[in-house]
């Protein structure tokens, strides 16, 4: 395995979820002047929210924080400060006018990853005053039940411009991790059609399906692999069956 | 004179270079002149012109034709100092680092530097595999990066990426550390040298 010093010619942004998320952000970004500037990306684990977030962080410049669940208000707007660089003021509203005044300015997004752990610590209102001091861009990333969580926060719940939800990862999708994570190797569409199907829509049970294909491959010293090469040792997230 | 090493630049925590002409321009935002800046920032005058200028073509700073002429600050994009070349346009070198820092430190699993380089391209600043490869291993050294489990080299089919995982507790700020010319890594962030070669007695 050697590093070429070739750029990656293909990036993540073909992935179905990147490209919902991408638009999203868009939209949000380059929303008429007037409309409320909170989102939120929603969905089960697995589903590659995360990195469809760092996509987006990296295209936007934005500023990204994964909250704690032992975290308190204060943690939480030190966090955001220390990802802009910036020296903390004293108090928890002084704190909150900086990043107000930083977001407003730049002009870049801030994404809060688990953002569930707001809602149900009643911290989410720290959040709709950063909004409310900056007017800027904020993405609120969570499980399933977010938009459900976030209905009991009016005034939260009417600053929300948009609500996406992840969707499972697509064949299509499959098709482009197995050009990323198995370079150089013919995954064949049978091998891939079974693949997609026993990794059940998790694009990170696809990732770690593709990385056995290529092992088997490549200690097979073969470049295309079907069912009849592979056959069907896949993870499929299921916990061994009992012993009798 | 040629311009002296980053690590050189920054004797305290204040900040130095550009970011402290940056922060002097936006506590004078009414009107200032480069003498003003320059005894502000103790940085040479032909130095804080040039940047002056850049930010001018850039639609930063807005002259106010007076004598000695004067600018004011029309676009402030906050507290991180505008990264622009002489024709006023936005530097792009050195995004490919700041992005892998930005993606290492977001990636809750472990990762090897080719899961890196697929994670932090964008089609505007793709990360080339050996870049990664080569911050992954400087990062590593200085004690960013932990190492999951190593990897070892061979032919294609036996050799295996080492896989790292971010240290939390080093997440010193958005800048990310920098590799310089003698093999040294200096943190921005901190505005020091975090790591350097043992030297052979």
């Amino acid at each position: 395995m050697n590093a070429v010093d070739v750029p990656v010619n293909s990036s993540i942004a073909p992935l179905r979820n990147v490209l919902l998320l991408t638009e999203l952000m868009e939209r949000v970004m380059n929303r008429t002047p007037g409309l409320p500037g909170l989102a939120s990306f929603t969905g089960y684990s697995g589903y590659g929210k995360t990195h469809a977030c760092i996509y987006v962080a990296n295209r936007h410049r934005a500023y990204h924080i994964q909250v704690k669940s032992v975290w308190t208000r204060k943690k939480l707007v030190t966090s955001i400060l220390q990802e802009m660089g910036i020296q903390s003021a004293a108090t928890i509203p002084d704190m909150v006018d900086q990043i107000g005044q930083e977001l407003s300015l730049s002009r870049r997004p801030l994404i809060i990853d688990e953002a569930d752990i707001l809602v149900s610590k009643n911290m989410i209102e720290v959040v709709r005053d950063i909004y409310e001091s900056s007017q800027g861009t904020i993405l609120l990333v969570g499980e399933e039940q977010l938009p459900q969580k976030l209905k009991k926060w009016e005034r939260v719940h009417g600053r929300m411009l948009d609500w996406v939800q992840a969707q499972p990862a697509s064949i299509g999708d499959a098709r482009h991790l197995a050009k990323l994570y198995c370079r150089g190797i013919d995954v064949t569409d049978d091998l891939l059609a079974s693949l997609h199907a026993a990794s059940g829509g998790s694009a990170r049970r696809i990732c770690v399906n593709l990385d056995r294909v290529r092992e088997k491959a490549e200690t097979a010293g073969i470049s295309k692999i079907g069912v009849a090469e592979f056959g069907s040792d896949f993870f499929t997230g299921n916990p061994p069956p009992r012993r009798s | 004179m040629s311009r002296k090493p980053v690590h050189l630049l920054a004797v305290s925590k204040k900040p130095t270079g550009r970011q402290a002409i940056w922060q002097a321009i936006r506590a004078h935002r009414h009107g200032f002149t480069v003498a003003d800046l320059a005894r502000e920032t103790d940085i040479h005058r032909d130095t804080i012109k040039t940047y002056v200028q850049s930010l001018e073509k850039g639609g930063y700073l807005v002259p106010q034709f007076s004598i000695p002429p004067d600018w004011r600050l029309e676009r402030d994009v906050g507290v991180e100092a505008p990264r622009v070349t002489r024709d006023g346009k936005p530097v792009t070198q050195g995004l490919a680092r700041e992005q892998m820092w930005r993606t290492m430190k977001i990636l809750s699993a472990d990762f090897s530097w080719r899961d890196l380089a697929i994670a932090a391209s964008t089609e505007a600043v793709p990360v080339a595999e050996k870049d990664a490869k080569d911050y992954c291993g400087n990062l590593a050294l200085a004690g960013y990066l932990l190492i999951v489990t190593k990897g070892k080299g061979g032919s294609k089919a036996s050799s295996i990426a080492t896989r790292y995982r971010f240290n939390r507790a080093k997440n010193t700020g958005p800048k990310p550390p920098m590799v310089q010319r003698m093999q040294t890594v200096f943190d921005p962030n901190l505005g020091q040298i975090v790591w350097h070669p043992e030297v052979d007695a």
